[in-house]
């Protein structure tokens, strides 16, 4: 906890330090969306979904005292759980998004601290699965989305701990933010594999699912 | 606020849970069909979901009132029936609210709602649709304090609620809660000619019968103690009613004597006095009856009824009371006459034990003719069932033993045509005005039909094996319900459809799931 304080409170004094640009970035984490809206209730009891995310990041250009990141990143997440005490229901989320960050790197020595607001413009694709008594109903569909976050990331530089110049640092981040999800439009159906004749089928329309809300994220960095 | 709070602060924005009646087993009731729509009774959620299965199918999910206890077709079947328990509220998101009978219109989806005073469990409607008698079942109470099992809700159906309608009775009853109630088709008392017919409510309950005038709701009820010296208590079963002679027949189990209620004309005593009193009597023309059932002849009101234990069919007089037997030999359980409009014989047989016989009795000149009015066919198995099908000229009998299944009787040539099959029937309905017989059996994925003006068999192969399998009159499709958590039909757009035309609507309970608007609150029990 006083490293946290001391590393916040220098980075308060600091100067911002112009990182050079052309800059490679990779980050491997997750993040957990808060779904409150009551389409989502059916799926999961508990209003919480979480999604990994593997991201790559390019700095494109210095504007004022910080620098613009453009990035993209795959998302995939996973929610089971039971409706009615018998039925299973498995919905997958993934994401394709790319976007844009403003960071403001904070030089603190070995470790640099750079507070960061981003948006994200993706795809996502909703996966539904209902089982029962060996029954299964599926549908996927597709929505765009939008996420805005703010954040604060950490870097140590390992060269400059040991008094070099060096482009390789490593840390973390931490954002918090808002997704905005447009509605995905399932119709559940029987999985009918193409070698088999089946009747024709009408499916179940469950009603428009919503996944917007609050998001948590954080990640691990590596950039070169 | 440390970092740790603070993350759970953000994580846990609005992270309310979900509706506890999402944890809920979905209790559903096995589907009805109306004219054109399956009706589903969701207790879980509180719904009537109508299943209109046409391509594409519209399925519409109705809000009942909280606790739907009982669903019943209306007769024309072009709406449903809801009796709903009602709600005390332990949460504070929910108002209470009373019981209260549903009228729906499957059509439009309207719903006309009549308060009652008592959480009812049971209801029957008139032949004519116009009015409901709701009652309680024999089972006990589940919760509450006090019950009263005698209490019972008239309403008109054509009217909208008021301070008199539903009109709310107690029934003076000698024993338990009320065994079942019928409605009379519109009687006339004699005295008074036919010009003003009534619909009377009969109440059936353990020693007694109580007469409830369904056309004058605020006259008192006239409750008819069955008695017979040194018998058990009396349990009537059924009630046969000839409407122009005012005169009612109850047949009780156990007991050999009919009961023969005379409604005779009187002057009302006061302004809910009844116009009319009831005179019992008995009659005792054979050994067990298990059925009954009547029959005009020369303008006579005549009363059939069989007689397992004394293996005969007793002919009553309603004017004379008097009585002929005819010997049949063989226990026969149940009689049924034909034409339904305008009987002339009967059809004998005997349900599920040994009998593999079926007689006819013509009833015209009987008292003459006696015994050589009765002929029979062997059938060679016994019949599980018997139905009037196709206008009363044929009849259909439903095996459940040997190869064959099903057996049609040409009731006007007097033969049987045996269709063989290889598992017994598990549910079968009569499609297009009785012409098609589709049936099903356990375990086998398809549905069977037969023309039964030619006697033609014919199926189609289903993709999952099917529970039940239902005709809607108003649209001519057959459907076949599979027993699926979430609702599987399967649709023949009409009996003579391939499987070509056939189609699969899925998922119809969970139509509009994400939509919110859950009903259904858990309540503490008792």
């Amino acid at each position: 906890m006083k490293t946290v304080t001391l590393l916040i409170l220098s980075a308060a004094v600091a100067r911002a330090q112009p990182a050079r640009l052309g800059r490679l970035g990779a980050a491997a984490g997750g993040s957990l969306h808060v779904v409150s809206g009551e389409s989502y209730d059916p799926y999961d009891a508990n209003d919480r979904m979480g999604l990994g995310r593997l991201e790559a990041s390019f700095q494109v250009m210095r504007v004022g005292p910080g620098e613009v990141v453009v990035q993209a990143a795959y998302l995939h997440g996973e929610q089971s759980d039971t409706l009615f005490g018998e039925m299973e229901t498995n919905l997958v989320l993934q994401a394709a998004n790319a976007g844009v960050r403003y960071r403001w790197p904070l030089d603190l020595g070995p470790v640099s601290l750079a507070p960061l607001l981003r948006a994200d413009l993706g795809a996502y694709w909703a996966s539904l699965r209902l089982r029962s008594s060996g029954q299964e109903l599926r549908d996927r569909d597709a929505a765009r989305g939008l996420e805005a976050l703010g954040g604060v990331e950490v870097l140590i530089h390992p060269t400059k701990l040991r008094g070099l110049t060096g482009r390789f640092a490593y840390g973390g981040v931490l954002e918090a933010g808002y997704a905005w999800i447009g509605e995905f439009h399932h119709r559940l159906r029987s999985d009918v594999p193409e070698d088999t004749e089946r009747l024709r089928r009408f499916g179940a329309d469950p009603g428009p699912l919503d996944l917007s809300g609050p998001i948590v994220r954080f990640a691990a960095i590596l950039r070169y | 606020m440390t970092p740790r709070v603070a993350l759970l602060a953000v994580t846990c924005t609005s992270c309310g849970g979900r509706p506890e009646i999402l944890e809920q087993p979905l209790s559903v009731g096995v589907a009805q069909a109306l004219d054109r729509d399956l009706a589903f009774l969701d207790q879980t959620r509180e719904r009537l979901v109508l299943v209109d299965p046409g391509s594409p199918p519209r399925v519409r999910h109705l809000e009942t009132g909280h606790r739907p206890a009982t669903l019943l077709p209306t007769i024309d079947r072009r709406g449903v029936i809801v009796l709903s328990r009602g709600l005390e509220s332990t949460d504070p998101d929910f108002a209470d609210q009373e019981p209260r009978l549903t009228n729906f219109d499957a059509e439009t989806g309207d719903a006309a709602v009549y308060p009652l005073t008592s959480p009812f469990d049971r209801v029957t409607l008139s032949e004519d649709g116009r009015y409901a008698l709701a009652f309680f079942g024999e089972e006990p109470a589940e919760e509450g304090l006090f019950r009263n099992p005698n209490e019972v809700a008239l309403i008109d159906l054509e009217v909208g609620p008021d301070d008199e309608n539903p009109a709310v009775r107690t029934i003076r009853a000698f024993g338990q809660a009320p065994k079942g109630a019928v409605f009379s088709p519109p009687l006339c008392i004699p005295a008074k000619g036919c010009a003003e017919t009534r619909t009377l409510a009969v109440v059936l309950a353990s020693g007694s019968l109580t007469f409830l005038d369904a056309t004058h709701p605020g006259r008192r009820e006239i409750t008819v103690q069955l008695q017979i010296p040194g018998a058990q208590a009396i349990e009537p079963e059924e009630v046969v009613f000839a409407p122009e002679q005012g005169t009612v027949f109850v047949r009780a189990a156990d007991l050999d004597d009919i009961f023969v209620i005379a409604l005779l004309a009187s002057t009302p005593e006061g302004e809910d006095g009844n116009d009319y009193h009831p005179a019992l009597s008995q009659l005792a023309a054979g050994r067990g009856p298990s059925d009954i059932d009547h029959y005009d002849e020369g303008g006579a009101r005549k009363v059939l009824a069989v007689n397992t234990a004394s293996r005969d069919v007793s002919i009553i007089d309603a004017a004379t009371s008097t009585f002929v037997n005819i010997p049949v030999g063989d226990s026969v359980d149940r009689a049924l006459l034909f034409p339904p409009d305008a009987p002339t014989a009967a059809l004998l047989f005997a349900r599920g034990n040994a009998v593999s016989r079926i007689y006819f009795l013509d009833l015209m000149g009987l008292e003459d003719e006696r015994g050589r009015n009765l002929t029979h066919v062997d059938l060679g198995s016994t019949a599980a069932d018997v139905q009037l099908v196709d206008g009363g000229t044929r009849a259909l009998v439903l095996h459940d033993e040997g190869r064959t299944v099903v057996s049609v009787v040409d009731l006007g040539a007097r033969t049987v045509f045996p269709l063989q099959g290889n598992l017994a029937l598990t549910s079968y309905d009569f499609a297009e005005g009785g012409r098609y017989l589709v049936a099903v059996a356990d375990g086998l994925d398809r549905i069977g039909v037969v023309d039964l003006t030619t006697l033609h068999p014919s199926e189609v192969r289903l993709d999952r094996v099917p529970v039940r399998v239902l005709a809607l009159p108003g649209s001519g499709a057959v459907v076949v319900e599979h027993g699926s958590l979430w609702g599987e039909l399967t649709v023949l757009p009409s009996p003579r459809s391939t499987r070509d035309e056939a189609f699969v609507v899925e998922g119809f309970l969970l139509e509009g799931i994400a939509e919110g608007g859950l009903r259904g609150v858990p309540v503490e029990q008792p």
